[in-house]
């Protein structure tokens, strides 16, 4: 089943108010039941803008988009009850403390008030539940919005930078509830810009620069796409990679931790191997690796401008 | 979430929101010092006409105003702060379409509007009975006319509260919608713009009664809506040597006033439905 589709989906701001850019153009996706779905991007690149539509809060210029197959407004609302959902950062009323806030949540999703304790409990804030929301953390916070989401046990979770801001605990905490999620068997949109964790955690992935799709695919296509040589030898490792970039069909060679790392398309190690010996230089190490995500995300969008906080 | 039942989440939602908010609770409470202190000196001094059913001119008269005054402050700052946290834009995504979150906020124009005025009507009322002398009293102690009072006093809060409401959902910044609120019912219409229309228009002066905040006023009287009141009060100001003002009858402004509401209701909603939150 189809749980997110968009056609063409645009937005372009007004000028009086924005800048008139257009941050989403023509984006086309799908995400099927039961996908754990990574929507990345550089800032700026329209994520928020096409889930701040998806929910409701910006209204698209163009295009379409069906959510559990409901694309009329009765029934894109009807779905919106089955979604949980964080935008940016967790929005709370500053007075409520965070058992009050789930309150406000609760009635808006129909829930049971019995939930709040549950979902407090899941997200590690039983013993905070009177807290308010002004006195939290920023960690505390963002596990208030995950408690939010996961209020009358919404079939979709969208999460938009759900680690924003955190310590490397904290963001192990949010990782961790959301493998616990998808453990579970929801279906997981989320916008993220610790990429590592994306690789690990999503089934599916999807790049948008400047509010156009580049690229989607499954995390194996990305990750696979291309094979990565690892080549390390004796000598001076500036000549090994001149050596290597001159290597039919390789790519992008570089050094890193003492080691030449070049993408080498359809070419094996042994011609890799036999076309150094025939410069003379014998390799201490060879070994085929897998392109990361990292990569392949720098790979499609260029440079790492503008992605100031790959984790 | 349809009609009836989500009709009572967003109430049970806007109050419970309102009912846990401390500045809300000062307004309220400045205001109900305010009305004790106002009521204070005639019933300390056991003024003649302190009681039931006589207290009813000093109850919705000239203070009226700042019944007024207070529950649009209290209006502001209960829906412009939803846009400063951005809990209007969370509370859609939680799971509210635009409209019944925008209709959910309008639930405080009555609620806010009750509140205050229960305050301002109950405090008095409550400290004339106990200087009420009920065998004395000639006729009913809370004729209809204080229903009619009380009635018009809050469809003038509305028509001037719907103004604060538009605002605050326009500018999304509770001191700025304030400020533009003040500036409307104070320079603009009570100065700016009569003389702009003595000036340029006089052939319209006669609407200039018809502003949304002059309007009010006339509805805030006792006097517009009990006749024995307009005689008493006519018959004090020629004894003092003035010409008493005709009496007024509300009816169309209240009429005015229900129009008011439902233009800036209206507004608020058509603008909010077309923003991005």
């Amino acid at each position: 089943m189809t749980i997110i589709e968009t056609e063409g989906l645009s937005k372009r701001y007004a000028a009086l108010r924005g800048d008139g850019t257009l941050a989403v153009d023509r984006l086309s996706v799908q995400v099927e039941a039961g996908q754990v779905y990574g929507f990345l991007g550089p800032n700026g690149s329209g994520k928020t803008t096409t889930i701040g539509m998806l929910l409701g809060i910006i209204n698209p210029t163009g295009g379409s988009f069906r959510l559990f197959g409901g694309e009329t407004p009765a029934e894109l609302h009807a779905a919106r009850q089955r979604i949980g959902a964080t935008l940016e950062y967790p929005n709370f009323y500053p007075y409520l403390s965070c058992r009050d806030n789930l309150r406000v949540v609760a009635r808006v999703k129909g829930s049971d008030e019995a939930d709040i304790a549950e979902v407090l409990d899941i997200v590690g804030l039983a013993s905070r539940r009177k807290t308010k929301f002004k006195a939290c953390s920023l960690g505390m916070k963002q596990r208030l919005a995950l408690a939010a989401t996961m209020i009358g046990d919404p079939e979709l979770i969208i999460l938009d930078e759900p680690a924003n801001g955190l310590d490397p605990a904290g963001q192990r905490e949010i990782r961790d509830i959301i493998r616990e999620l998808a453990s579970r068997g929801k279906t997981i949109f989320l916008s993220s810009h610790m990429l590592h964790e994306v690789e690990r955690t999503c089934t599916h992935v999807a790049i948008i620069e400047t509010g156009r799709l580049v690229r989607e695919g499954s995390v194996d296509d990305f990750t696979s796409a291309r094979t990565v040589a690892a080549v390390g030898a004796d000598g001076d490792i500036e000549t090994l990679r001149r050596a290597v970039s001159e290597f039919e069909g390789a790519d992008r060679a570089r050094v890193e931790d003492g080691r030449v790392l070049v993408q080498i398309g359809g070419a094996g190690l042994s011609e890799l191997n036999r076309f150094l010996a025939g410069r003379g230089i014998y390799a201490s190490h060879l070994s085929l690796e897998r392109q990361s995500l990292e990569d392949a995300f720098m790979e499609i969008t260029g440079t790492p401008e503008g992605f100031g906080e790959i984790q | 979430m349809r009609g009836a039942r989500a009709f009572g989440v967003l109430l049970r939602n806007e109050w419970f929101k309102a009912r846990k908010r401390l500045a809300f609770w000062i307004a309220l409470g400045f205001y109900a010092f305010f009305t004790v202190m106002n009521h204070g000196q005639p019933f300390l001094e056991r003024s003649e006409g302190f009681r039931l059913p006589d207290v009813w001119p000093a109850v919705f008269g000239d203070e009226s105003t700042m019944v007024v005054i207070f529950a649009a402050l209290s209006l502001v700052l209960l829906s412009a702060t939803e846009f400063g946290w951005r809990t209007a834009r969370q509370n859609v995504i939680d799971g509210l379409s635009k409209s019944q979150w925008f209709w959910g906020k309008s639930l405080l124009l009555p609620v806010v509007g009750i509140a205050f005025i229960g305050v301002h009507v109950s405090i008095p009322t409550v400290l004339a009975l106990m200087r009420t002398d009920f065998g004395a009293a000639a006729g009913p102690l809370v004729p209809l006319s204080v229903f009619q009072a009380a009635g018009g006093l809050g469809l003038a809060f509305l028509s001037v509260g719907a103004l604060a409401f538009l605002l605050s959902l326009v500018i999304r910044r509770t001191g700025a919608a304030l400020a533009v609120w003040f500036l409307w019912v104070g320079p603009i219409e009570s100065g700016m713009l009569p003389a702009l229309v003595r000036r340029f228009l006089p052939d319209f002066t006669g609407w200039l009664g018809y502003l949304p905040f002059t309007n009010a006023f006339p509805l805030l009287e006792f006097r517009s809506y009990d006749a024995a009141a307009y005689e008493r009060y006519a018959a004090a100001v020629d004894a003092a040597g003035r010409t008493p003002p005709a009496a007024v009858d509300p009816a169309w402004h209240l009429v005015t006033a229900a129009a008011w509401t439902v233009l800036f209701v209206g507004i608020a909603f058509i603008l909010f439905r077309r923003r991005d939150l």
